[in-house]
């Protein structure tokens, strides 16, 4: 029971991050398109687009660098692992992941002291604060540990396995 | 703190630790024995990623991903068979020829093979072709279609190192058509040989009407590189252009991708760009404690005092880098071997634009070497046949690449030449 809800809580949670990630890659391709047909077409070149396209553009790479984590695809070198017996192969597994945890828990933690020590500093076009940028740090750290988490918990409890995904 | 760095990295990597994350465990590790204040990885990260170049790399992915329907690589086909089919060994040019005008419209090799490869494949069997070596000629054009502007490992390198991303673009223009040519010219000795078939020459008429059907599909290749060599705008302008081009053509003309699956799309295409993003975004925070540990200031030193110092250089750099092609990922490659690599390179009084282009080249050919070549592995996908089958009839493709690699490197004509005559380098 308790294995189902984790994961229905991993994948809702990667629901909600796809369709925003989806959003923000949309916006900001209107956004950068809109800079060039600002420039040339109606010569009022926009001051502001770059900054809040870039902007735009770490949320939504961070995000779906959560969903690629969701889904296994970031790439690695498996040339050795498939070496490894099956049993070894499920421990090495668990150990590393332990060593991401621990670097998303560096990322979460630093990342939200950042953001919080950017609070009163505004950005240079649109005047509002960097933190709001910043956040999605230790947000994306965050997502990124519960989907790894959960992940973990699953290899670990063998009731878990056997319960058919 | 280099050492830590080295050998958890190295450690993770060989468990089968997505390696994005090997190379963040041992910079944080690194941080930590070296006592750097922890904030400094996300600081990177952060500051790394907030650069409006990158902003390329997913709209290039949105951009293939609209363009990479049937009805487009069906055109595009099309026209490359009424230009080059009456040749001998006919359709192994097409293949040739198809590639570089794919590539000339999307930035990823994977797509540019899976988008010819899926239709050329099945045609060349059908053909009598053996399929080992239609999937051969798949493989070797990808790896080939790198080059050919617009390109998404240059959009990264050029982002990394400062180096203009439109002057990557140019200076890849050359080296990837007259590699094309030069794979043309070997598949022709092989079909003489061999006595491969050719196709129908197709009339003028039939030649117009291809040239017409694909010419909306082709001209945003033009769009492209024109936009960015009269300066009309940046590469990563190009690259929303090229993304509302896309959406422009597939859905309202062609009718080819439905409004329902545009989330689909689009969220396929931040996760995939997610996923390159946040190496590179990571790989601030390694490239920090290299600096920092002034390896490459060592390393510069070391080669200098080699004889033949540049020449030995470049070599070794070549030879480095195809090692690393042949187990990684092209973007990953340009992560981890630039922040190194690059500063040696620049001090050796190597042109950016130059070392980018054939480290690029270098990547390409990774692309189509065993174990790992992504162009390998989809064509052996698309194939049906293990990759290992395709090996055989790949090898002359591949030392011809290598050849012609190596006179890129030690002539810097080929890739200079656009860059100096349109952008004042």
């Amino acid at each position: 029971m308790e294995a189902r809800l984790l994961e229905r809580i991993s994948k809702r949670l990667n629901e909600v991050v796809k369709h925003l990630a989806a959003f923000l890659l949309a916006a900001m391709t209107i956004l950068v398109f809109s800079q060039v047909l600002f420039r040339y077409l109606l010569e009022v070149p926009l001051d502001w687009s770059e900054e809040l396209s870039t902007f735009t553009f770490v949320w939504m790479a961070l995000l779906g660098a959560s969903v690629g984590l969701k889904r296994n695809e970031h790439p690695r070198l498996d040339l050795f692992f498939n070496f490894f017996p099956k049993g070894m192969q499920k421990i090495v597994t668990v150990l590393c992941n332990f060593a991401i945890l621990f670097m998303l828990m560096v990322l979460f933690v630093y990342g939200w002291k950042l953001t919080v020590s950017m609070k009163s500093q505004l950005t240079a076009a649109l005047q509002y604060s960097v933190s709001f940028v910043y956040v999605v740090l230790p947000i994306s750290a965050a997502i990124m540990f519960i989907h790894l988490a959960i992940q973990t918990i699953f290899l670990l409890d063998k009731k878990a396995q056997e319960t058919p995904k | 703190m280099a050492i830590v760095l080295f050998s958890i990295f190295f450690i993770l990597l060989i468990l089968g630790t997505p390696i994005v994350f090997a190379i963040g465990v041992g910079t944080a590790a690194a941080l930590l024995v070296g006592g750097v204040p922890l904030e400094v990885l996300s600081q990177k990260v952060f500051s790394g990623l907030s650069h409006f170049p990158y902003l390329a790399v997913p709209l290039f992915v949105l951009a293939g991903m609209l363009m990479e329907t049937g009805g487009i690589s069906k055109r595009i086909v099309e026209l490359a068979n009424a230009l080059v089919g009456h040749i001998r060994g006919g359709m192994g040019m097409v293949v040739m020829v198809a590639t570089i005008f794919f590539s000339d419209i999307s930035g990823s090799s994977a797509a540019d093979t899976a988008a010819v490869g899926s239709i050329m494949i099945p045609a060349m069997k059908k053909r009598g072709y053996a399929p080992n070596f239609a999937a051969a000629l798949v493989t070797s054009a990808g790896g080939m279609g790198v080059l050919i502007p617009p390109c998404l490992t240059m959009v990264v390198f050029g982002s990394l190192t400062n180096t203009s991303v439109g002057a990557l673009f140019l200076a890849g223009f050359v080296p990837g058509i007259s590699m094309g040519i030069l794979l043309m010219i070997l598949t022709y000795i092989i079909a003489r040989k061999k006595n491969f078939p050719r196709e129908e020459r197709a009339n003028f008429r039939k030649l117009l009407g291809a040239a017409k059907r694909s010419f909306l599909s082709l001209f945003m290749g033009a769009i492209i590189l024109g936009g960015i060599i009269l300066g009309i705008f940046t590469a990563t302008e190009a690259a929303a252009v090229a993304v509302i081009y896309g959406f422009f053509l597939s859905v309202i003309l062609y009718r080819e991708i439905k409004i329902a699956q545009l989330p689909k799309i689009l969220w396929d295409a931040a996760t995939v760009s997610g996923i390159v993003m946040l190496v590179v975004g990571i790989s601030y925070g390694f490239g920090w404690v290299i600096a920092k540990e002034g390896i490459p200031t060592k390393l510069a030193e070391f080669m200098s005092n080699l004889p033949g110092g540049k020449w030995v250089f470049l070599f070794a750099v070549n030879i480095l880098l195809l090692i690393m092609g042949m187990f990684f990922d092209a973007s990953l490659s340009v992560v981890i071997l630039a922040p190194i690599l690059f500063p040696v390179a620049v001090k050796m009084g190597i042109h950016p634009v130059h070392f980018g282009t054939f480290v690029v080249m270098n990547l390409g050919i990774g692309f189509t070497t065993p174990p790992y070549g992504l162009s390998l592995f989809i064509a052996s996908g698309i194939a049906r046949i293990p990759m290992s089958s395709i090996i055989k009839p790949l090898l002359p493709y591949i030392l011809t690449m290598i050849g012609f690699l190596l006179v890129v490197t030690y002539v810097p004509w080929f890739s200079m030449v656009l860059p100096r005559l349109f952008m004042g380098y």
